[in-house]
């Protein structure tokens, strides 16, 4: 396995992918970047990811489901979960379901690379 | 129309009661969670909102102004929504959201909480040690957003009207009996109450149009409105951008008149009748010229007894009527009176205002009847207030009952609000300077003199006492114990005294040189 | 009278004397009103540099601040500012906290006790000093970054990592505090309670670590916080006064010296939090505080040279001495003057009486 930190990236705007995934190969991550949260789970099944980032609304299957799913499989995975509609019962729902941790929108991608580098560290810790 | 607000915790079954009751009355029903997603589309964060509470993060001054944005949010869309139609609201603050109208019908929705435990359990597919956790924390989110929002206690019985506890009754049946309940006369709008709305109404429209425009996006002001006059009050800091207030709101219809006031605080004065000659008057603007203060000016009419009308009384006709009288025997009148003093004001209130605006301290009126308790209902607890002057409550009753009433308001608003609260009758001595405070200044100026010339012209003897008995010098055997205690206590009653009264006098000349 | 009182635990008062206990209190209440809290460490050290011995010195500040924290927690308790219950658990651990310092001083003094009778006094004072730097150059520091940051982000308010922290731990039990509206563990309490009373009693700054241990760690408002605090003061002024005033210490001259100057001041102070930014207050605490944290660090060689543990030439002491005492008085003198000249420029503006603004469209609809 390649010694970059593997994240995946969920969110059905094209926008925010492009944003986020230009300012977090800077810093040296490997990004995979998905609209659906079907293409995302096909690849979570393929392939293990670090740390998966997702927006709690997409289209047919939602951030929570990718979380649950990640759970499952992987729970050594950190999951981020962004979302601009968050309400204290779903970031409370998403916590104790396992997620690393919760931002809302909007945010600063300096904001996502702090609770990356959080991640990161505690995946090191591990 | 009439609106009911259901506050429910998160699986208490509330979102199904709201939803039952409107399906029977025929209302529109309104989850939280629709109003949420209608002010994030519009350009609130309200997910920031709710994580700065959820990671217990102090409200930072960008946040203070989306929070009123968000609320003015809020209310502008239950106003709306209740203007034409029947409204149930089921959410965390709906009761707390239209205040001072009196026929919202308050409910809050609880349930055993091992029953709650078991529904987050099947619901969210969690272990029962983390549902009753997810439970306790969203409790916990919940009681902090009530108190940054609306600074209330989310589970303080008695800011509802009935709290209905699901666990040994079926939604279906508890929406039954809800129904009659719903048409109590107390629960259905009155033209004072529609009035309410309306500048409820105009007021939230006013503060979003403030925030959405990007000129004065950032500026923390307060609005009120009374029938079309819009009252803005802004802090200092936001001086330059004054101007734009009245340029902004021109864009805002039913607008009559805007009214801006710089205040960093505000004071609050709450009486029966206003007399714009009035000694008090004089006095409150001077105490707010020297706080930097806008002054609320809030006329309690006379009520009478509020005996509610015996349900046997009720006619179909008269439920349904929207003007319904208060009390059975003179109600009518005292409605359309509701009415009238909205629209126009009596000449004692109007010309005292004038007098604020002209000193460029005032803070918007209010007008309403009722007891203590609807006052502070109407008092919107997040505005900082540092004094709350009661005057003659019942100017019209005697004196007797006029300062018995007055005495309940004070010590009630004194118990519940966290800020001084005095008669207006105390103002001078607590905070002027008359020929009384001068007696007692020179009361402390000489008590001061005298103490301090009394230890500095005996300095042997009052330090040979100070240290009589212990072992600063040989004769530590000779003096015993009794005579330290003795100094001691001496001591620890003289410093107090003397620093009483050389506060006292400092004060007093902080006062006269207006430095408070 | 002369001999009487000089060679003993009482200094000779004259008129520059008494102006000057006067100026130090005037200081240390605008410091105390504006800060919220402190005052004594700039009076303490200033008392003793006009010659008063350090436990009177210690006594009459005490008492005098046991008389100024019962009238300060009378109004803050008026305005619901007081969390009594919190109050009663912060007393009992820190008085804890107290002993356990003073247990620590006896400790310290004894061990000290082969290099002689001078070296007595130099080990506890190293000591007091080490404590002190350490604890407020950590306060000052953290408050400048917070402020640093907040110019950034454009946010003002206090950091809530700690609280964070210890809310993810969770530690049973946990009490709460209806009137500050928090709920805290126990154990956090303790520790903080103890860390206030263990500072209060080897430094006398007490108020310096309790207030923003209430506010960083147990998450309260400013306002409940400096009211606690100020009631907590009342209590553990009126047992230290009563305690020194039993020893015969207390100069209740000094004491009524220090109030005609200190209430003057704490007004001034208290009016200028009420006009000058938070950002700006919290700047000036910062400062006078690292700068007096810097004096008192000045003076450590002296006593690490009288216990050995460094050699120099001992007539440079008077130059550490005297710059020590430099810096104590720039601290303080600056950072009044800075509140001072806040307080008439607001104070002057304030009278430039501003209109409402009415614009009026009648008939529009």
């Amino acid at each position: 396995m390649e010694d970059r930190l593997q994240i995946m990236l969920v969110d059905d705007e094209e926008i925010v992918g492009k944003r986020l995934k230009s300012s977090l190969e800077k810093e040296g991550y490997a990004i995979e970047f998905f609209l659906t949260g079907s293409e995302a789970l096909k690849r979570l099944d393929e392939k293990h990811f670090d740390i998966v980032v997702t927006d709690i609304r997409i289209d047919e299957i939602d951030g929570l489901e990718i979380l649950d799913a990640v759970m499952e499989n992987s729970p050594e995975t950190k999951t981020i979960m962004i979302t601009g509609y968050a309400t204290a019962e779903i970031a409370r729902e998403a916590l104790a379901k396992g997620a690393f941790d919760f931002i809302a929108k909007p945010f600063r991608p300096k904001d996502l690379r702090e609770v990356i580098i959080k991640a990161a560290r505690q995946i090191k810790r591990d | 129309m009439q609106i009911i607000c259901i506050s429910r915790g998160t699986f208490s079954g509330g979102k199904k009661l709201a939803e039952a009751l409107a399906e029977k009355l025929g209302f529109d029903c309104l989850a939280r969670e629709e109003l949420t997603d209608m002010a994030t589309a519009s350009g609130i964060p309200v997910g920031k909102l709710e994580m700065t509470v959820v990671r217990r993060r102090p409200m930072t001054e960008a946040m203070i102004i989306e929070r009123e944005r968000y609320k003015a949010f809020v209310t502008s869309v239950l106003c709306e929504r209740a203007r034409s139609r029947g409204l149930v609201y089921h959410g965390r603050t709906g009761h707390l959201v239209l205040p001072g109208v009196t026929h919202v019908l308050r409910l809050r929705a609880i349930l055993d909480p091992e029953q709650r435990v078991l529904s987050a359990m099947d619901r969210l597919r969690l272990s029962r040690e983390k549902a009753q956790s997810y439970i306790n924390d969203v409790d916990e989110d919940r009681h902090r957003w009530v108190r940054t929002l609306y600074n209330a206690d989310w589970k303080d019985p008695t800011s509802y009207d009935l709290v209905v506890n699901l666990s040994h009754m079926s939604v279906e049946n508890a929406a039954t009996a809800l129904v009659s309940m719903a048409q109590l006369p107390e629960f259905q709008a009155t033209p004072a109450t529609k009035q309410k709305i309306d500048d409820l109404l105009l007021a939230s429209r006013c503060r979003l149009a403030l925030g959405s425009d990007p000129r004065s996006r950032d500026m923390d002001v307060k609005v009120r409105s009374d029938g079309g006059i819009v009252s803005v009050t802004y802090l200092p800091r936001h001086e330059g951008k004054a101007e734009l207030i009245p340029e902004v709101l021109a864009t805002v219809p039913d607008v009559n008149e805007v009214l801006c006031t710089m205040a960093s605080t505000n004071v609050l004065w709450i009486q029966g009748k206003f007399d714009p000659q009035s000694e008090s008057l004089e006095q409150i603007v001077d105490i707010a010229t020297r706080w930097n203060a806008a002054v609320e000016l809030m006329e309690i009419k006379d009520e009478e007894e509020p005996a509610s009308p015996a349900p046997e009384s009720l006619t179909p006709e008269q439920k349904s009527d929207a003007g319904f009288p208060y009390s059975s025997e003179n109600g009518g009148i005292l409605d359309d009176e509701a009415f009238d003093y909205e629209t126009e004001l009596d000449e004692g209130l109007r010309k005292t205002r004038q007098r604020l605006i002209s000193a460029g301290r005032a803070g918007g009126y209010r007008v309403l009847k009722g007891c203590p308790k609807d006052v502070l209902s109407s008092i919107d607890r997040t505005v900082d207030y540092n004094l709350v002057v009661v005057g003659d409550l019942c100017p019209s009753k005697g004196s007797s009952v006029s300062k018995r009433r007055t005495q309940e308001m004070v010590s009630y608003l004194l118990d519940n609000m966290h800020v001084p609260v005095i008669e207006a009758s105390e103002m001078k001595s607590q905070f002027m300077f008359g020929p009384a405070q001068f007696m007692k200044l020179l009361g402390f100026a000489a008590m001061v003199v005298i103490m301090v010339f009394g230890v500095m012209s005996h300095q042997k003897d009052v330090l040979e006492f100070i240290s009589k008995g212990t072992c600063l010098f040989s004769a530590c055997e000779e003096v015993g114990m009794s005579n330290r205690i003795l100094s001691a206590l001496a001591i620890a009653l003289f410093v107090p005294v003397f620093a009483f009264c050389y506060g006292g006098f400092t004060r007093f000349i902080f006062r006269i040189l207006r430095f408070d | 009278m002369h001999e009487f009182l000089l060679g003993s635990y009482f200094i000779e008062l004259d008129w520059m004397t008494v102006g000057q206990v006067i100026l130090l209190g005037f200081i240390g209440g605008t410091l105390s009103g504006f800060i919220g809290s402190g005052g004594a460490f700039f009076m303490t050290p200033g008392m003793m540099n006009l010659g008063v011995p350090g436990p009177v010195a210690v006594a009459s500040n005490i008492t005098h601040k046991f008389g100024k924290a019962m009238i300060g927690s009378r109004e803050h308790g008026k305005m619901g500012h007081v969390d009594k219950k919190l109050a009663v658990f912060m007393l009992v651990t820190a008085a804890l906290g107290i002993n356990l310092a003073v247990w620590v001083m006896k400790l310290m003094f004894s061990d000290a006790g082969g290099h002689g009778h001078h070296s007595r006094g130099a080990g506890a004072d190293l000591y007091i000093s080490l404590v002190f730097s350490g604890v407020l150059i950590l306060v000052s520091v953290s408050m400048l970054r917070d402020i640093i940051k907040s110019r950034k982000t454009q946010d003002s308010t206090p950091s809530r990592k700690i609280i964070d922290f210890l809310n993810k731990l969770n530690l049973h039990p946990m009490i709460s505090f209806p009137v500050a509206d928090v709920k805290v563990s126990l154990w956090v309490i303790l520790i903080c309670g103890l860390a206030t009373g263990y500072l209060a009693g080897t430094i006398g700054v007490g108020g310096f670590i309790g207030v923003p241990a209430m506010i960083y760690v147990f998450g309260i408002s400013s306002q409940v916080a400096a009211g606690t605090e100020l009631f907590l003061a009342m209590f553990m002024g009126a047992y230290g006064a009563l305690n020194f005033a039993l020893q015969g210490m207390v100069d209740l001259r000094l004491t009524l010296m220090l109030y005609l100057g200190s209430l003057v001041g704490i007004h001034l102070g208290v009016y200028g939090t009420k006009v000058v930014r938070e950002v700006i207050i919290r700047l000036v605490t910062s400062l006078i505080i690292l700068l007096c944290v810097i004096s008192r660090m000045i003076a450590i060689p002296v006593y690490m040279r009288k216990l050995g543990y460094i050699a120099y030439p001992s007539d440079l002491d008077v130059y550490f001495n005297m710059g020590s005492k430099a810096l104590l008085y720039i601290s303080g003198i600056g950072g009044m003057l800075m509140i001072l000249f806040f307080v008439f420029k607001a104070y002057f503006q304030r009278r430039k009486v501003s209109a409402s603004l009415v614009s009026s469209r009648q008939g529009a609809s």
